[in-house]
């Protein structure tokens, strides 16, 4: 036989069966979770955060927190100045994201512990900016 | 081998959002199709299997004759890129995984047009989809795929050599790219080692560690992506892959096997092979040896879903795809012997997984060239 004897899927199997909308399955188990495709910058969820909607994530913190000897919190870090953006609202995080820890409030992470500074040698956004659309080939 | 029509399951779109697919219709267009299949014989499937690992053998020769004789111009790499490329290369970086292009009919012998061996897609449909279906058509039948199993075992083989976590990510809200990286991340989960999601616009780049971070700033040791090599190279952050601190899947040298400037060297080094087109870089020497009104495919280096892909018949351009692509330079591939069932042009992609051919997926078309928007289609055997 050339073929697998099993295919087991453990992350990507049952995501989102039975179910068009793709974010209210996700996020059913949060009450108050907003309905539509979008969230709107800041909106609060209990067990998820504060949706920072340029970062299309959930945070600890509200969106341009400030914290005296860290700055503006956004996006899970710290910088000098407020974060400007023209993004009100955006979509949040794919299934994977938030299947696997990379949303939610997870993004407590370092951000809080980073002193202003410290954090100042990461950038993100360096990958990621061609925009010729789905990778297939 | 048949293309047979056959009735779709009943509840097929929930059957494959199920297991992952849920680009199955885009923008309203059939893109999983289960109204019919093709069927081969196990002599078919066994041809199809040596082609990709003969191609396999012979690309990474061809990727080594392109490293001594120092043809990455040729080829359009970057030359900052190239210390680098040669360190993944020299240092044997882990492969994961590639596809090979087919155009086969069942009578003539398998003609690779390309080796998408850096991005390949269409993985949930060839190693989970047409699996699963099989079980409800068919179940007694044989299918070219153990793409599964080989992925679960291939990572367990990274792991050994790459411990630590491994981030896994291509481009936001591309819902095909990630179900795509969903499903390599579930295998290696499988496999047994710690997984995480990171896209690859959050990759985090520490200057003064010289590191890549996650969203919660701990290091990135090893990253999955589902973005491309060349594209890397032409971003802001392309400094910081100088640095080494990271190991890629696939690897930098997968650069060499994913390019179509790799097609003309190939036919260089292997001329008349039963498997390969004759390819040049310049359509005047393809013709030379093809005949001038015998046509040509004139492709880019670098595109992907057959973007600025054009077929020449003489000196008339038949069809032709638009697209981006093209900087770096194209390349002529004679045409291939046209493949058609019932007005479908079938390409047959051979998966390879750490080095072995262990499956098959078919995308058709009525179009001569494959696009984004071909037909993916199950088979058996």
């Amino acid at each position: 036989m050339k073929k697998s004897a099993m295919v087991t899927l453990v992350l990507s199997g049952a995501l989102i069966s039975g179910c068009d909308d793709r974010n209210a399955y996700r996020y059913s188990s949060y009450p108050g979770y907003p309905t539509g495709t979008n969230v709107t910058n800041n909106t609060y969820v209990s067990g998820l955060g504060y949706y920072h909607a340029p970062y299309h994530d959930w945070f600890p913190y509200p969106y341009n927190y400030y914290r005296p000897g860290y700055g503006f919190f956004h996006g899970g870090l710290y910088s000098p100045a407020p974060f400007v953006s023209d993004v009100a609202a955006s979509a949040p995080p794919s299934p994977a994201a938030f299947r696997t820890g990379g949303g939610g409030v997870s993004h407590a992470g370092s951000a809080g512990s980073d002193a202003f500074g410290h954090s100042s040698g990461i950038s993100r956004g360096g990958f990621g900016s061609i925009g010729h659309g789905s990778i297939g080939s | 081998m048949n293309r047979i029509a056959i009735s779709p399951r009943h509840d097929w779109p929930a059957k494959v959002e199920e297991i992952g697919l849920t680009y199955h219709t885009p923008e309203g267009r059939t893109y999983w199709d289960e109204s019919a299949y093709y069927q081969f014989n196990a002599a078919e499937v066994d041809i199809l299997e040596k082609a990709g690992n003969d191609l396999h053998a012979m690309c990474i020769q061809a990727a080594q004759h392109v490293i001594d004789e120092n043809l990455f111009d040729q080829l359009g790499i970057p030359a900052d890129a190239v210390p680098f490329l040669k360190n993944s290369w020299e240092r044997d970086d882990f492969s994961v995984y590639g596809r090979f292009d087919f155009i086969f009919d069942g009578r003539t012998p398998p003609k690779m047009l390309e080796y998408n061996a850096d991005t390949p897609t269409a993985l949930v449909e060839a190693a989970v989809a047409q699996w699963y279906w099989l079980q409800d058509f068919s179940r007694n039948s044989d299918q070219f795929n153990s793409i599964h199993e080989k992925l679960v075992a291939a990572w367990k083989q990274f792991g050994a050599r790459s411990p630590g976590k491994i981030h896994f990510g291509g481009i936001k809200e591309c819902p095909e790219d990630e179900q795509t990286v969903l499903y390599v991340q579930d295998t290696c989960h499988q496999a047994g080692l710690a997984t995480s999601q990171l896209y690859i616009e959050d990759i985090g780049c520490d200057r003064d560690q010289k590191r890549f971070v996650d969203l919660e700033n701990q290091p990135v040791r090893n990253y999955f992506k589902l973005y491309p090599w060349e594209w890397m190279w032409h971003e802001e952050f392309s400094f910081s892959l100088k640095w080494e601190a990271c190991n890629f899947v696939e690897p930098m040298w997968k650069m060499l096997l994913s390019n179509k400037g790799l097609l003309p060297i190939l036919w260089k080094l292997y001329p008349g092979h039963p498997n390969l087109l004759p390819a040049f870089f310049s359509a005047d020497e393809l013709t030379t040896v093809t005949g001038a009104n015998a046509g040509y495919v004139k492709k880019p280096k670098l595109s992907r879903e057959g973007a600025n892909v054009s077929i020449v018949l003489g000196s008339a351009t038949v069809q032709t795809n638009d697209g981006d692509y093209g900087e770096e330079g194209f390349i002529y591939q004679a045409l291939a012997p046209l493949a058609e069932f019932d007005g479908n042009h079938p390409v047959c992609g051979v998966w390879i997984v750490n080095h072995e051919a262990c499956g098959l997926g078919i995308r058709e078309d009525r179009s001569l060239i494959t696009g984004n928007l071909s037909r993916f289609v199950p088979h058996l055997f």
